[in-house]
């Protein structure tokens, strides 16, 4: 799975968006969509309304966590937990990712919003950094990935669980007789 | 991107890694004489193989040799994974030049614990600490972009291997958090499967 995978994933996440067209509604094999209203909101995927902005026919309502205010707090809690917390959506970033590049005028304080994305990552990315080194150091037998997001566990993928088969294939030695049980590990 | 990882997962017949890392010489005692086969030891005249000769042979002749129910030969460790050179690897790992010792220092090693001598899993344990080590610093490598040839060229061919894949994962997320990505393609597999023409097939 690569980065344009996962943003394919997270595209289907709904997002509010305000219509400037009468239109009634367009089923689709993931659900139905709309009716769409000029003036009332409505939810609509992440993709769909990146379209409909792009042609200028809708403005997107920003979702509810993407304001300065309740990132930074978002922030304050990351530094002072040890462990990973729970973020507003499953794909925070990507979803930032996508909005602020086409509906930049449509989220107020776009710019600052953008920085502290930037910071919650980081700090994410350390913390992962630094779990990976421990679980290495420690022989861990399994680790809890709680809250960690998709685009998050996608940055030490493959290199990662490789590393860790290769370990359990030293560790397990490879004398004939563990040959054919480990015949289930070739990819 | 397909993420397939070329390294065997257990030795096997057409494995071409295991095939190298078994190339690798080992130096072998004779401890029964073997008829007409002088001709492996080319420092005599002799006809056949005498009690008590040395001679290198490829691990995947020795290996099979020393295990029949009478030996014919005893094989004796290589110098790098004797205790002298394993306490180098346990006091600090990540800054010895692997490469230097054998492009397949993981694999060969592996299958020396296959020999059942006496520090088999001394090897064992050793290769697993001197890789976890290793680890750490080949992931801080692969996660920092860090292309510096030099630091590259001092790992195994396993770890370099690892690292290519981290490498280039890395690269991509990079590219994409500064840019987004554009367009989706098809996965390598796909790209390359060729489909076989209709009139090949009436034929």
């Amino acid at each position: 799975m690569n980065s344009a995978e996962t943003e394919f994933i997270a595209e289907k996440e709904l997002v509010s968006i305000v219509p400037n067209f009468n239109y009634e509604v367009i089923y689709l094999i993931s659900g139905d969509i709309g009716p769409f209203r000029a003036g009332l909101p409505v939810k609509v995927p992440i993709w769909l309304a990146m379209s409909l902005k792009r042609r200028q026919k809708c403005r997107i309502v920003p979702p509810r966590w993407m304001n300065v205010e309740d990132l930074e707090e978002v922030k304050k809690q990351e530094l002072n937990e040890r462990f990973f917390t729970k973020m507003p959506s499953e794909h925070y970033m990507v979803e930032a990712h996508l909005l602020l590049s086409v509906a930049a005028d449509d989220i107020p304080r776009c710019e600052q919003i953008r920085t502290i994305l930037k910071d919650i990552w980081d700090i994410r990315m350390s913390k992962l950094r630094s779990s990976v080194d421990q679980i290495i150091k420690t022989n861990a037998i399994h680790a809890r990935l709680d809250h960690l997001t998709l685009m998050e566990i996608n940055s030490i993928r493959p290199l990662l669980p490789h590393a860790l088969d290769q370990l359990f294939r030293l560790q397990n030695g490879r004398g004939p007789s563990q040959a054919s049980g480990s015949q289930a590990f070739t990819q | 991107m397909e993420t397939r990882f070329k390294h065997s997962y257990c030795p096997n017949y057409f494995s071409l890694e295991d095939i190298l890392a078994t190339q690798e010489r080992v130096l072998c005692k004779v401890e029964k004489s073997v008829h007409g086969l002088g001709c492996l030891d080319q420092s005599t005249e002799n006809e056949d193989l005498v009690v008590g000769t040395t001679l290198q042979l490829p691990f995947w002749l020795a290996f099979p040799l020393s295990q029949t129910r009478v030996r014919v030969v005893s094989v004796e460790l290589p110098k790098i994974y004797k205790e002298a050179f394993r306490e180098v690897l346990t006091a600090d790992a990540s800054i010895v030049d692997l490469s230097k010792l054998g492009r397949y220092f993981y694999e060969f090693g592996s299958h020396l614990t296959k020999l059942n001598h006496r520090d088999s899993s001394a090897i064992n344990t050793m290769l697993m600490n001197a890789f976890k080590d290793r680890l750490r610093v080949l992931i801080d490598w692969a996660q920092n972009l860090c292309t510096d040839i030099s630091k590259v060229q001092r790992l195994d061919t396993l770890e370099k291997e690892l690292y290519l894949e981290g490498f280039k994962a890395r690269k991509e997320l990079i590219a994409w958090l500064s840019e987004g990505s554009s367009k989706m393609c098809a996965s390598e597999m796909v790209v390359n499967h060729k489909k076989r023409k209709r009139a090949v097939v009436d034929i």
